[in-house]
């Protein structure tokens, strides 16, 4: 291997990098503090996957539990410090874009499009890869799901809480 | 949202000078002493300076949010109440802190839990950081009078079905399990200690030591981070304060200059080592911001045939510090175990899972029980903590690497929980671990445990406690201030709050934060020339 080589490997390594930022940047999750269209479209099959036996049952009132559960991320994610905003950006980035989404869940459909099982097999790449990257990344789109779904009144039915005791 | 009185809105109506940042600030103030944060070092830090006739300043970051707004509901609390909206983590992730973020500080969101620093810590504190007058006698007023201050007594009320399961297993087994102190005064025992009290019964300094200063002239500005201090010439000249949203984000260009004699930092122990590293205080010994501890937390999952409702009554009543004595205190890492309240979310961040595994858990939540274990970090050679390290925006992150003393001390204490939990009769025991499931015998369960693979992300680890990163020591090198609080090389700069400790306490830790800093404002008062005032 020659200096040649190298120079080409670098350019190329390079290249994939930028591109790769590029589709992240391209995806991101946030944008001026709001959920971009493609972070929506991520946390919603995030959560049809997370949640899918709390949730109600196919149809309307499903899609509408889902509407609102993405309606409560946003206003979660809105309300985090900069740090944590810019990454859930680049996370939401990373799993929205084909590459990304890829590398760290081995599934190649949209979420938009995946069906359940497909998002929970992905989750469980995730969930037990062995580089921990992905692990991270599972363990923060679960537990943001988990703590925007069941903090909230909607999520209590399935958990046997009554609620607050009235003061 | 609470009907009942709201003593901190009457004390606003009755004149308070109290300033939220977002609708404007001044460009300078003055002050005898300016406090940084608003917890439980602040608190008691402030109550004792007004009460001994000096002009205090409180700054906090966060919001003022009261008993009125406090409406038992895990969505507002977290957003309203707790740190990065409770989704504060180390580094890697692997560790979620739980820290709060609101006038009054984590003193509005703990779970009331009371205990004096243990002899044994302080004993080490002696031998091992020149602070041979920190002994267990000589703390003991300082205590007392926190005690006193703050009704801290053993709860009276029979523990709830969660606490009393614990010792049932405990007792089961031979093991000690005592009642836990709680800083209550007319308790409702509602369990929603975790998101404020919305009776006003939780003594926390939003309800006491505050208060108190306000009363006697204290000004507090919230919604004011402290960005830096202006340190020239070995002293602080003034701090340089930012109105934030609710969200950390700038109000605009604007900042305030405190310009006060002396300066108390109280920011808790991730973002008083920030706020000294962003303002680039001296640091001869590379000690800043190091030997972070946290009381690494694992937790055990059981399932009983009786309902547990682990939401409703005290969080915590009823400990064991059995595991923190069945070694060596620089052996392997001992534990104290008690048990979370179990709230749905909460709950379902901790139980695991995803699809009809998660549903299949969360449906059992009525019925489940939790134990939780504090692993005692800061004495094993190996067990050196995490460091405060700066974001490119200034703001803090604790990088707290999970090596194998703490993932030893993980494993060990998850097989002690399993088995009490098994003894107290238990259907099924999991350990909060990725790779965990529902052992139905403690032969089952002590076999898995034994073989899981303990590792960050897969090893399920929380903490409430920070402590350290600004310790205290008698020598100039093994310490960032003074066993007066005084910062070595800054003269009119203080510690107060719980970075102060040289290791963990291996007890939660808000009766060391309050015992500690009623000392070190006693001197601070004495060298100011103020009268003497005791907290009680």
């Amino acid at each position: 291997m020659n200096r040649r080589f190298f120079l080409r490997a670098g350019l190329a390594v390079g290249g994939g990098l930028a591109l790769f930022g590029g589709a992240v940047f391209w995806r991101r999750g946030l944008s001026d503090g709001q959920l971009t269209e493609s972070g929506r479209e991520t946390l919603r099959g995030i959560a049809r996957g997370v949640l899918d036996n709390v949730l109600p049952a196919e149809g309307p009132a499903r899609e509408a539990a889902l509407d609102a559960h993405v309606q409560r991320m946003a206003a979660m994610l809105n309300n985090a410090p900069p740090m944590l905003r810019q990454e859930i950006s680049l996370l939401l980035g990373a799993l929205g874009n084909p590459a990304g989404r890829l590398a760290l869940a081995q599934m190649s459909t949209p979420w938009s499009s995946a069906t359940v099982p497909q998002i929970q097999a992905a989750l469980q790449t995730m969930r037990t890869h062995p580089l921990d990257t992905p692990k991270m990344a599972y363990g923060a789109v679960r537990d943001l799901t988990c703590i925007s779904y069941f903090a909230s009144p909607e999520g209590w039915a399935a958990t046997g809480y009554p609620g607050p005791v009235q003061i | 949202m609470s009907k009942l009185p709201d003593p901190f809105r009457e004390g606003l109506a009755r004149g308070w000078r109290v300033t939220n940042a977002e609708q404007g600030l001044p460009a300078q103030i003055t002050c005898d002493v300016a406090i940084v944060g608003s917890g439980a070092g602040a608190g008691v830090t402030a109550e004792l300076l007004t009460r001994a006739g000096l002009d205090v300043v409180i700054l906090e970051e966060g919001p003022l949010k009261t008993s009125t707004d406090f409406n038992q509901r895990e969505q507002q609390a977290y957003a309203d109440l707790y740190q990065e909206g409770a989704a504060r983590r180390t580094l890697d992730k692997a560790i979620t802190v739980l820290q709060g973020r609101c006038v009054g500080g984590t003193t509005v969101i703990n779970w009331t839990s009371s205990f004096r620093t243990p002899k044994d810590t302080l004993a080490w504190w002696a031998q091992h950081y020149a602070l041979a007058d920190f002994t267990p006698e000589a703390m003991a007023p300082w205590f007392e009078q926190v005690e006193r201050r703050l009704n801290m007594l053993p709860w009276q009320t029979d523990p709830n079905t969660n606490n009393e399961l614990l010792r049932k297993g405990a007792t089961a087994l031979g093991i000690e399990a005592h009642v836990i102190p709680r800083n209550v005064k007319g308790c409702w025992n509602l369990g929603s200690c975790g998101m404020g009290c919305p009776t006003n019964a939780k003594q926390s300094m939003l309800v006491t030591t505050i208060p108190t200063a306000l009363d006697g002239g204290a000004r507090l500005f919230h919604h004011t981070r402290v960005e830096k201090l202006d340190i020239r010439g070995g002293k602080v000249q003034a701090l340089v304060c930012q109105p934030v949203r609710q969200n950390g984000d700038a109000v605009g260009p604007q900042t305030m200059r405190v310009v006060a004699k002396h300066y108390v930092v109280s920011g808790g122990a991730i973002n008083s080592p920030a706020l000294l590293k962003r303002s680039d205080a001296p640091d001869p010994h590379g000690l800043l911001g190091t030997r972070t501890f946290l009381h690494p937390v694992t937790f055990s999952i059981a399932r009983f045939a009786e309902p547990v409702n682990g939401w409703a009554g005290a969080p915590q009543s009823i400990y064991t510090d059995h595991f923190l004595h069945t070694q060596a205190i620089d052996g392997p890492l001992g534990y104290k175990i008690e048990v979370p309240p179990i709230h749905p979310a909460l709950a379902a961040v901790l139980l695991g899972g995803h699809g009809a595994e998660l549903a299949e858990r969360i449906k059992a939540l009525p019925h489940t029980h939790m134990t939780l274990a504090l692993l005692r970090d800061g004495f094993h050679p190996e067990s050196v903590g995490g460091t405060v390290r700066l974001h490119l925006d200034g703001s803090p992150m604790l990088h707290y690497p999970v090596n194998e003393v703490v993932l030893d001390g993980a494993r060990r204490s998850l097989l002690s929980m399993a088995e009490m939990q098994f003894a107290a009769g238990a259907k099924s025991v999991r350990p909060q671990h990725q790779l965990g499931r529902e052992y139905t015998s403690w032969a089952e369960a002590r076999k898995a445990i034994a073989e899981l693979p303990m590792a960050p992300q897969l090893t399920g680890l929380g903490s409430a406690h920070v402590m350290g990163g600004c310790r205290l020591a008698g020598k100039e090198e093994l310490g960032v201030v003074r066993p007066d609080g005084v910062h070595w090389q800054v003269e009119n700069l203080s510690v107060h709050d719980g970075s102060l400790f040289p290791t963990s306490i291996g007890a939660n830790p808000q009766l060391s934060v309050y015992g500690t800093t009623n000392r070190l404002t006693s001197g601070l008062i004495k060298r100011l020339g103020a009268k003497a005032v005791t907290l009680a």
